[in-house]
């Protein structure tokens, strides 16, 4: 008795550390700010605020006024299979105020950011392109510069109280973008797409909608790994995912905009 | 009673392995953080601090969305009806070229936020 006991503890703790290691090295990096991390930089600062500027200087060429920018915080062989990019935000073209008072034209990126001290919270954070690529793993930006009239339909959710009022604080980084109680990055600013799109903030409608049209990225891990993740990591959760673990990615996002925003462009940014 | 320890024995090389193979990669990318990190100046400190640190960056307070036509439009709801009409003047004019600052801005990091007035 005693014996099986233990053989049954053993094989216990043999899978749960298999799980955990998933559920630590696979979802850290995702939606943290530069600024709340103690890591220090796998690239130069120069090398850093070349490529940022490269980034901004993309979209100003482009004339964007509202793109969705996205950053690698993860090297590729880390990443789950069909994920690219570990963080997606709004940039945003902006008057922006230096602390010395001076005013620049530039671009100011809207985050929906983890909490480093609470995994399984998020806030929402405005930084700057050098902010928001410092730490990444690799320098690569995807792009997607929706159409002018959708960019001008973003600014005005964008500006409004819709953009703060889309937002749900309880963090999943793998949130299922159908269902409610769960938000992580992606989903969030593929919430804001669909407000801006439907001019709305009835998250019922913009999740009827998302079900209808946006076709979301399987989680491709184990799901047994998967729940002993959720069981043991606060910011992997299955409480919204009621079948197989689906959930928005940059990739996603650019597609379902490929799609049905005529005149979206789709890009990657590497450094020079 | 042998083939309990022997699955016993089986498991905990399984999950000695485990921890093994799958560190490997923490073990490289933290390895390669650390690599960079000397080459950095700022590494002891966080991502950010170490960009304040360069020299290369200004660091700015606020930021306001700006439409075409180069309004700019406040945050949280104050956006004016005028400023709607704008946007959607401007969603049909053909996209162009931005003006764009050459400086990097980056957020005032949060010891220096306390030090201002």
């Amino acid at each position: 008795m005693v014996a099986k006991i233990f053989s049954g503890f053993i094989l216990a703790f043999c899978l749960l550390s298999h799980s955990l290691i998933w559920a630590a090295s696979g979802s850290n990096g995702f939606s943290v700010s530069s600024s709340a991390t103690k890591e220090s930089l796998q690239y130069s600062p120069e090398q850093i605020v070349r490529f940022a500027k490269k980034v901004e200087t993309v979209m100003a060429k482009k004339g964007a006024y509202v793109a969705i920018l996205a950053r690698k915080g993860r090297p590729a062989s880390e990443m789950p299979q069909g994920m690219v990019y570990t963080h997606t935000a709004f940039a945003v073209y902006s008057t922006i105020t230096t602390k010395d008072g001076r005013q620049l034209p530039g671009y100011a990126i809207y985050n929906l950011y983890q909490r480093a001290d609470q995994p399984d919270v998020s806030d929402l954070v405005t930084d700057f392109p050098p902010d928001f690529f410092a730490g990444v793993a690799e320098l690569e930006a995807g792009l997607i510069l929706p159409s002018p009239k959708l960019q001008q339909r973003l600014l005005a959710t964008i500006t409004s109280p819709t953009y703060g009022a889309l937002h749900d604080s309880h963090y999943s980084v793998i949130a299922n973008p159908f269902t409610l109680g769960r938000q992580n990055c992606t989903e969030f600013v593929l919430d804001v797409i669909n407000a801006a799109i439907y001019q709305t903030d009835d998250i019922t409608r913009i999740k009827m909608n998302e079900r209808d049209y946006f076709q979301a990225q399987q989680v491709n891990v184990n799901p047994f790994k998967l729940l002993l993740g959720s069981w043991f990591t606060s910011e992997v959760s299955l409480s919204d995912q009621p079948g197989d673990a689906v959930t928005a990615t940059f990739t996603t996002i650019g597609e379902y905009l490929l799609k049905y925003d005529k005149g979206a462009e789709l890009l990657r940014v590497l450094p020079d | 009673m042998k083939s309990v320890v022997l699955v016993g024995v089986f498991c905990l090389g399984f999950a000695a392995w485990s921890c093994a193979t799958s560190n490997q990669a923490t073990h490289h990318s933290a390895q390669a953080v650390k690599e960079s990190g000397a080459a950095s100046a700022h590494a002891s400190g966080s991502a950010a601090h170490a960009l304040v640190g360069s020299g290369q960056v200004t660091s700015a307070v606020s930021a306001v969305p700006m439409a075409a036509s180069g309004v700019s439009l406040t945050t949280v709801g104050k956006g004016s009806k005028s400023a709607a009409a704008t946007l959607e003047k401007a969603a049909s004019a053909p996209a162009q070229e931005l003006p764009l600052t050459k400086e990097s801005v980056i957020t005032v990091p949060p010891d220096q936020a306390l030090d201002q007035p």
